[in-house]
């Protein structure tokens, strides 16, 4: 436990995907999660820190910039509603801070879809279902789609229809054969190759919804099958939140995050790694089907995606 | 050139220190010599080589004790990418986007305006992973026209193609020992070389850099990996002007290189025909803007994009890893297709108008090869000068997918699957 509680001292301020460069979103939010899940208290003026830069982050029409250069695309916007959630369900911070409009940015994630494309013989997905795009603009893909259906549910809006939809549209991104990738199943009549980390969001994304066609369970098979032979830092912290999250066991699961921090420590010391692994680290210690600080995503019954 | 041990001993490792930098901290563990000619027993990138070669594992490298706070002076673009005189650039910055958009200007317009009608391009075959490599890709620059005394003390960037890595489909992705022989030429050259690749399908850079083999090999050669996805980035203006973007964001990595080393695959692609040193500079633009995949780029024209990227970036060569290829439904499903090949050239049309020719593809009839037509090199075969071997006794057709948009551009010889 101390080496988590270590590495995560170490994030005075606002953190990047690599050590030494500027600071983004998606790792500060992260990295204030895995803080409001180990201890508040003690890194309640942290935690504050991380909000008030993502609050700086906040664009006029209420989406979060992914860093200091650039003013979009908004995506980590559902990381900052995620971190909102868990920090307002915990009531954790006594340090007056600015933190980000979670109405506007909200309004903003209900307000953005993907661009729908015409169905083809070529692709084997929905083409026309809006989720969640990288870019405004474009199609629609499936971490932000995962990551904007969890903001969604994290705050209350688990029966809005663009959530259901948008848990439609990772049901209909899983690989038969087991797990998912960037968000392509079939290209011309082949299918694709599976990927651990958002075949991990995927899961997380559909906890407690029923697994109509055996994909889901395919896709906890193949994180079994895979995460064991130690990957990316990422991919082993997502694909085991995932499992987690589905009340799936991971053997040997504190012993690889250890290895994975590790070697991330060896080689590049990048503290969105270590905080995704601090986050999963903690999830070890709780009941099955909980990953999320606190109150909120808690398990679910089982319910059904409309078709 | 031989990289054994007694070699590299006599060799001039003062060279090399400019790449082994902390990755953390980008801090130069071992200053560069003053004389560039120095002995040392020490060649990282020779010994990665021959640990490679003999299965012996790698990736000791230590990690560094400075902490990795390395200050970052290199600030761009805000809020409105696409309005460059409503940016607030700092001073550095706008030093560095001025060169790189007169190296790209320049590069653009190089072809046409002083090479003449003609380009050249070296083919070799009968190569090896675990061969001598390093003296095949010395040669073959050298023999396109490459100037290696312009490289000493100047930034260079490696970019190879490892777009999705799978450990079960190494035909997919640039072969580590391909890139460590690039990195030995340059180093030798007395250039600074650094790695990067923003993979296009992949979030997970660290675990893609697994699957490919290529961490350790790194670790090990201590040559400096830049993951151009996240890395900080500037908004230069596009040059090429094919598609309606008004300009790219590029990482700082790119932006401040003095030559841009495209490293590719030869690889079909299920969309475009074929995949080489041009396409391959997909991979330079980030991820944090673009998406996973690139989208942005799909929606503005996959050929128009290529076009325009190559048209905006730093001055850049290519050396085509064709050993182990990829056929079928490539770029990430395909099947093996051993060529042992090495191809390179320091004009990127002529070379991948080469490419597709060994590969049984028609290139005149490649979308984006066309726009590239006689704007940035020649594509017609009577004006590619040929050097080492000849490519005709090296066409050995690929298969390609039978689809309507890939039939027309196969030669008669080019077998068709589903």
């Amino acid at each position: 436990m101390s080496l988590w509680l270590d590495l995560l001292s170490q994030f005075r301020g606002p953190i990047g995907y690599q050590r030494g460069e500027i600071a983004h979103a998606e790792p500060t939010a992260v990295a204030a999660l895995a803080m409001l899940a180990w201890d508040s208290g003690r890194f309640a003026s942290t935690i504050a820190r991380h909000e008030a830069w993502l609050a700086e982050r906040q664009q006029a029409d209420g989406s979060i910039a992914p860093n200091e250069q650039l003013a979009e695309p908004g995506w980590a916007t559902s990381w900052a509603l995620l971190e909102a959630a868990a920090r307002q369900s915990l009531s954790s911070s006594d340090v007056p801070h600015k933190s980000p409009d979670t109405t506007s940015a909200l309004q903003w994630l209900l307000a953005t879809s993907g661009m729908p494309l015409e169905n083809t013989p070529s692709m084997g997905h929905d083409t026309m279902l809006l989720g969640w795009p990288w870019v405004v603009g474009t199609h629609t893909w499936l971490e932000p789609t995962c990551l904007a259906v969890m903001a969604l549910k994290a705050h209350g809006y688990a029966d809005h229809p663009r959530c259901i939809e948008g848990m439609r549209v990772v049901k209909d991104r899983l690989l038969p054969r087991g797990g998912a990738n960037y968000g392509n199943t079939f290209v011309l009549g082949q299918q694709l190759l599976p990927h651990l980390q958002p075949t991990g969001l995927a899961l997380m994304a559909l906890a407690g919804t029923a697994d109509d066609n055996g994909y889901q369970a395919a896709a906890r098979e193949y994180l079994l099958r895979e995460l064991p032979i130690l990957p990316g830092a990422a991919s082993l912290a997502y694909g085991f939140l995932g499992l987690h999250a589905q009340r799936t066991e991971l053997p040997n699961a504190g012993n690889l995050l250890q290895a994975a921090a590790e070697r991330v420590l060896r080689r590049d010391t990048s503290p969105y790694r270590l905080a995704l692994l601090c986050w999963a680290a903690w999830a070890i210690e709780q009941p099955p089907g909980t990953i999320w600080p606190g109150s909120i995503l808690q398990p679910a019954k089982l319910t059904a995606v409309p078709a | 050139m031989s990289l054994d041990k007694n070699e590299s001993s006599n060799t001039t490792r003062g060279e090399t220190t400019h790449a082994v930098d902390c990755w953390p901290c980008g801090t130069p563990k071992h200053k560069p010599a003053e004389n560039p000619v120095v002995a040392s027993n020490e060649n990282p990138v020779a010994e990665t080589k021959s640990k490679l070669l003999s299965g012996e594992a790698v990736g000791s490298h230590a990690s560094h004790p400075c902490g990795g706070n390395r200050a970052t002076e290199f600030s761009a673009d805000k809020a409105n990418p696409e309005k460059l005189d409503s940016l607030t650039l700092d001073r550095r910055t706008l030093l560095v986007g001025a060169g790189a958009v007169a190296v790209a200007a320049g590069s653009y317009n190089l072809w046409a305006n002083t090479s003449g009608p003609r380009a050249s391009v070296f083919v070799a075959r009968n190569q090896r992973y675990d061969g001598q490599l390093e003296t095949t890709i010395r040669d073959g620059l050298l023999a396109s026209g490459f100037d290696a005394s312009w490289v000493r003390g100047r930034r260079v960037l490696l970019k190879p193609n490892l777009v999705e890595p799978s450990r079960l489909s190494p035909q997919m992705t640039t072969h580590p020992r391909v890139i460590l022989a690039v990195a030995e030429v340059f180093l030798r050259w007395g250039a600074t070389v650094i790695v990067g690749e923003g993979p296009g399908h992949v979030r997970d850079t660290e675990n893609a850099l697994y699957e490919s083999g290529l961490a350790e090999a790194l670790d090990d050669a201590r040559l400096k990996f830049i993951d151009l996805n996240y890395e900080e980035t500037a908004w230069l203006p596009n040059r090429g002007n094919a598609c309606k973007l008004a300009g790219f964001h590029f990482p700082k990595s790119v932006v401040e290189a003095d030559l841009l080393v495209s490293i590719p695959k030869m690889k079909t692609h299920h969309w475009v025909g074929f995949t080489a040193s041009l396409k391959n500079f997909y991979g330079v633009i980030p991820g944090i803007r673009y998406g996973w995949p690139k989208n942005v780029l799909h929606h503005n024209g996959i050929p128009e994009t290529i076009f325009d990227i190559n048209a905006s970036i730093p001055r850049a060569i290519g050396i085509v890893d064709g050993i182990e290829c990829m056929e079928g439904d490539g770029p990430i499903l395909g099947t093996p297709k051993p060529m042992g090949l090495l191809l390179m050239g320091t004009n990127l049309t002529a070379l991948d108008a080469t490419v597709a020719r060994i590969m049984g593809l028609k290139p005149e009839l490649v979308s984006y090869l066309q726009l590239f037509a006689d704007k940035f090199g020649p594509i017609a075969d009577s004006r590619i000068e040929q050097r080492g071997e000849d490519w005709r006794p090296m066409v050995n057709p690929f298969k390609v997918l039978d689809e309507p948009h890939l039939r027309e551009l196969t030669t008669q010889k080019a077998q068709l699957i589903t």
